[in-house]
């Protein structure tokens, strides 16, 4: 194994907002005046927390309607799954497949991932960084797509008023998911990679 | 000569001739730690063009839909503060923040950025902002906005004849250039600009 120079065998202190490097004693960065720390605080029982409450929110978002279409008196509920199965009954195929992956892949494979990396640490698996480290890249790039089904639902509560004829309404599912997906891009911004590095 | 850490596994980073044009990645987990950005010019045109498409979204209508003879056209504007009106404050205060103001607000930043730079009086107080503006980058989702206006629109084809409005095109032309000036802007750059200045 090589031996590499990291910033705490070097003593140093980068800075995640503008990456100055700095010397240990130093507590804000003296060009963008942001707080630095070697590490982030508290990451890993913050990652669990935020994590935990993620997948706690998860559930009631996957099994509540997401929708409710009221539509010349009868109301229809649907979760994010009957909307997949909509599209896929409609022959829209690349839009259920774009709100499957978005909704419902997307957001347990982001939890997962969290899950794995918090376990690489904890059990000290130090070969398997590289690997946690490119899931990590792959969530922060998908990540964001989660909220697909959530904008759709509210443009179209927005664009759909018509007194009396139609209406649609978000479900309770609505809010749990908007839950599970800030605090899952919470989790992962409170988690830092270097740990897993670290001897 | 470029001294650095990885923000992804801490190793300590020294370039003997750094080049702006060129990007860098870390030897030992591959991670891209420089990205070479667009001229600030450029950056900055796009940021005013966007500013420029969205203005006139607010007030013109976005489409115009029919349902049994009732037709109702909508503005963004309108889109928004009915969501208000309704009460869904928490889906509406959440999809509008991060797939509208926190876009804008972030493009106001890089202006004030650029702007300072370009006419040679870097304000210290503004360099501040910059942490703000990495801070709210992961919660910015004018990307995932823009596909869910269209999956809006097929889901909607389906219960009401609609017309495609003015405002919407701008509307996708205030996100895609809001999308450009992000991926365009390089914070580093403009840090080594600023701290040339101040030398
Ligand atoms: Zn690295």
């Amino acid at each position: 194994m090589m031996n590499w120079k990291t910033d705490i065998s070097e003593g140093k202190v980068l800075c995640l907002i503008c990456e100055e490097l700095h010397d240990l004693e130093e507590v804000q960065c003296r060009r963008c005046s942001a707080s630095i720390s070697q590490r982030k605080p508290s990451s890993i029982s913050q990652t669990w927390a935020y994590v935990l409450a993620a997948t706690l929110f998860l559930i009631p978002a996957n099994l509540m309607p997401m929708m409710v279409v009221t539509s010349m008196g009868t109301d229809e509920g649907s979760t994010i799954m009957e909307g997949v199965i909509y599209f896929l009954a409609h022959k829209e195929y690349g839009l259920g497949l774009i709100i499957f992956v978005a909704s419902v892949a997307v957001p347990i494979f982001k939890l997962s991932v969290i899950y794995f990396l918090l376990l690489i640490i904890a059990f000290k698996q130090k070969e398997k960084a590289k690997l946690g480290l490119k899931l990590f890249h792959i969530i922060h790039c998908i990540g964001k797509w989660s909220m697909l089904d959530i904008f759709v639902v509210a443009l179209m509560v927005s664009m759909v008023q018509f007194q009396g004829l139609a209406t649609i309404q978000t479900g309770a599912a609505a809010i749990s998911f908007c839950g599970a997906v800030i605090f899952t891009i919470i989790a992962s911004e409170k988690f830092d990679p270097r740990l897993m590095f670290d001897k | 000569m470029k001294k650095t850490a990885c923000k992804d596994c801490g190793l300590v980073i020294e370039i003997e001739s750094f080049d702006a044009t060129h990007q860098y990645s870390c030897p030992r987990c591959k991670s891209v730690f420089y990205r070479p950005g667009e001229s600030f010019d450029l950056v900055l045109m796009m940021a005013i063009s966007a500013f420029l498409f969205f203005i006139p979204t607010l007030f013109l209508p976005i489409l115009t839909l029919t349902i049994m003879g009732q037709s109702h056209s909508v503005t963004l504007l309108e889109a928004v503060l009915f969501f208000f009106h309704d009460g869904y404050y928490v889906i509406a205060i959440i999809a509008s923040s991060v797939g509208v103001f926190i876009p804008l607000v972030l493009l106001f930043m890089i202006m004030m950025l650029i702007i300072p730079a370009k006419i040679g009086k870097p304000i210290r107080k503004l360099k501040g902002l910059f942490r703000y503006y990495e801070h709210l980058l992961p919660w910015s989702m004018a990307e995932v906005y823009l596909v869910s206006i269209f999956v809006a629109i097929v889901k909607l084809a389906g219960m009401a004849t609609l017309k495609l409005d003015v405002g919407l095109v701008l509307f996708v032309f205030f996100l895609l250039s809001y999308y450009v000036t992000v991926t365009w802007f390089n914070a580093e750059d403009l840090w080594n600009h600023y701290d040339e200045l101040e030398d």
